[in-house]
């Protein structure tokens, strides 16, 4: 009786190997996470408007709620205007997203944007991710001691799943302040100190999302 | 039509906020079971942990929040029914738990810090009323064993919805997200995951 080329033994060494190493390649392709943005995020500084409400006002009567709501928004408006020019222009988009991008990057995560209004087909990426950027600024974090602390807020929508206009609903809120709090004075006696706590701000909660997304995603 | 239904939206809410503001309320506050919150926590090795010790720190111990007359005035206290040292530390536990780790008496890893913040407020809009749940804490990781801090950070929770009215049930859900929002800030702190890891590594 004529040999085979190859025993049994050595064909299932054979194949195993072959699927070891197909494993391999699989776990080394980076997996992708399609991001998409939609809407802008905005400069604020909230002093006022986090130290009162127009409870009074309302129930006092819609003109004097308009009167005082404007009062606040003014006040808060002008310590905005001292504030932004210090801030970098781009903030987000620099601090942010680059964080954000790099991040995944680091967990093996390669980025695919896709154009805000258009809705990604099936097999683009692995994960979706809607983006809902907000306001990022100062704020009052302790009405008490009128503390402030650079903040960030946004909302994102994640799923293995591509997104769409129905599953949109799903939005989680975030909302991310800084650990190092100073006076509104304190802020503007030291301009200096202004951008990097934006940036510092903006880091920490893009590698907070970018860790909520890797590891809660479903 | 629509004017008359927001009218009669504002009227309504005018009259509930008068009519309960004079009865302090107690809340039961903790953070939702089913919230489970995964991050690098995860990834530090079996940890055990001694329960979480915190300290009341915040400026105003007496009351969590204030329920507001008609005009805005302060008029009863919303007070919590546990301590809230208490609640912020169950809070901590839950999130070492959640994140495969030991709560024990004798854990090799202490969590001690302080209650910074934990503050209920209602701002009111024109048509709606804003529910804002706060909780801040410093925590301050400790080797059980040489006393050395291995990690400190300030820790926060937030959180905000508008809805047209609310009462009791809608407080207590609000700083039960706080608290949840809490859960997430420690568990995806990947510099204290990090800390945790080396200090583990280094032993």
């Amino acid at each position: 009786m004529r040999r085979p080329l190859l025993s049994l033994r050595a064909w299932a060494t054979a194949a195993a190997m072959l699927l070891l190493a197909s494993a391999s390649v699989a776990q080394d392709a980076p997996r992708r996470i399609a991001i998409q943005i939609e809407g802008k995020a905005e400069f604020d500084v909230i002093y006022r408007r986090a130290l009162t409400n127009a409870t009074g006002a309302v129930l006092g009567g819609l003109i004097g709620a308009g009167i005082q709501a404007g009062i606040e928004s003014n006040e808060d408006s002008e310590k905005r205007d001292a504030i932004q020019p210090h801030v970098v222009q781009q903030a987000w988009r620099e601090f942010f997203i680059q964080t954000m991008t790099d991040s995944l990057a680091e967990k093996g995560l390669e980025t695919v944007w896709i154009d805000a209004g258009t809705e990604p087909k099936a097999g683009t990426a692995d994960m979706y991710m809607v983006l809902y950027p907000s306001k990022f600024g100062f704020r009052i974090v302790d009405t008490t001691s009128l503390m402030m602390a650079s903040f960030v807020e946004f909302e994102a929508a994640y799923s293995t799943k591509p997104i769409s206009g129905k599953s949109k609903s799903a939005k989680e809120p975030f909302y991310i302040t800084d650990k190092s709090q100073v006076s509104y004075d304190q802020l503007i006696a030291d301009p200096s100190g202004i951008s990097p706590r934006i940036e510092s701000v903006l880091k920490m909660a893009a590698r907070r999302l970018t860790n909520k997304v890797f590891y809660n995603i479903k | 039509m629509k004017t008359l239904y927001k009218l009669t939206a504002l009227a309504a809410l005018a009259a509930l906020l008068p009519g309960c503001a004079f009865t302090p309320a107690q809340l039961d506050v903790k953070p939702h079971a089913a919230t489970q919150v995964a991050g690098p926590l995860k990834d530090v090795g079996p940890v055990k942990f001694s329960a979480t010790q915190l300290e009341d720190a915040r400026p105003d111990k007496a009351r969590i929040g204030w329920k507001k007359n008609g005009f805005g005035q302060n008029t009863a206290d919303i007070t919590t029914s546990q301590p809230v040292d208490q609640i912020v530390e169950s809070t901590i536990d839950k999130a070492i738990v959640d994140s495969g780790h030991t709560v024990a008496g004798d854990g090799a890893i202490q969590i001690v810090g302080t209650v910074d913040r934990f503050w209920f407020d209602m701002d009111v809009n024109f048509w709606t009323v804003t529910f804002i749940g706060d909780v801040a804490c410093t925590l301050d990781f400790v080797d059980a064993q040489t006393k050395q801090s291995i990690y400190k950070s300030k820790y926060a929770g937030s959180y905000s919805v508008d809805k047209a009215a609310g009462l009791e049930k809608t407080w207590t859900d609000v700083m039960a997200k706080a608290l949840d929002k809490l859960i997430e800030d420690v568990t995806l702190d990947e510099d204290m995951a990090d800390a945790l890891k080396a200090h583990i590594a280094a032993k």
